[in-house]
């Protein structure tokens, strides 16, 4: 995927990293709202305590204490889209593709939280804010990466995967903060 | 080309440390000022974390 954002010449990896956080963004969004109107009518007290016990479970995932299912497709972006359209259009679509989470391969299972916290968090705006901030997310970090180094993309596309750990320190922060959210709030409620 | 290997090696791991950093402290500051509630700040800490963690995918 990273190798179509640094094809070409400054201009064309512009449009293209442009094109990809877009899409991203727009289809995210539009994922988390789709996400918030299903958990809309789910009461305060038990979408809060929902998300903690989710919390709970997909920390303890992370932790590889217990297997937990993930929601994924586990395939890579189509390479035959790169041959087919235009590079913008083709970094576009695979902005879309990606932005969601379970399109393709989700790395690390705490993700299901987000998807979790979307649903439950009773306004389509909050929803579509959590989703379309993973979805900016992750596209900026692809484009970012993708133009790091022109020279040698290969290098680029293992980075991420080198500095696993880093990343994975801090989704298990990110996920023990969000159950000790959980937690407060249950507390302040009940 | 040594030297731009060196260099690349070196900086690689302050771009994805600065990068997931900048995610998680964005997320973190959003948490104390989201106009949605902590928890909900929270939740985009979590997504935007996720967001740059996803590098880690193959």
């Amino acid at each position: 995927m990273a190798g179509t954002l640094v094809r070409g010449s400054t201009r064309i990896r512009v449009a293209g990293s442009a094109a990809h956080i877009s899409a991203a963004a727009a289809v995210a969004g539009t994922s988390g709202l789709l996400l918030a109107a299903v958990g809309m009518s789910v009461p305060l007290v038990v979408s809060i305590a929902l998300l903690a016990v989710l919390a709970a479970a997909y920390l303890g995932a992370e932790l590889g204490l217990w297997p937990m299912p993930i929601p994924q497709s586990g395939h890579q972006v189509p390479a035959s889209w790169r041959y087919r359209f235009p590079q913008p259009v083709t970094a576009a679509l695979y902005g879309g593709l990606l932005a969601p989470g379970i399109g393709t391969y989700v790395p690390f299972p705490s993700f299901v939280i987000v998807l979790g916290a979307s649903a439950l968090s009773g306004s389509l705006v909050a929803g579509a804010v959590i989703m379309g901030s993973y979805g900016v997310m992750r596209a900026f970090a692809a484009a970012l990466v993708a133009n790091f180094d022109r020279l040698s993309p290969r290098i680029d596309i293992a980075l991420g995967l080198r500095y696993r750990w880093v990343l994975k320190l801090l989704v298990v922060g990110a996920a023990a903060a969000y159950l000790g959210g959980c937690v407060a709030m249950l507390n302040h409620l009940l | 080309m040594t030297t731009v290997v060196l260099a690349r090696s070196v900086r690689a791991p302050f771009v994805v440390i600065g990068l997931a950093s900048v995610g998680a402290s964005s997320g973190f500051l959003l948490t104390a000022h989201s106009p949605f509630g902590a928890l909900t700040g929270l939740a985009i800490a979590t997504a935007l974390v996720h967001g740059a963690g996803s590098l880690a995918s193959p």
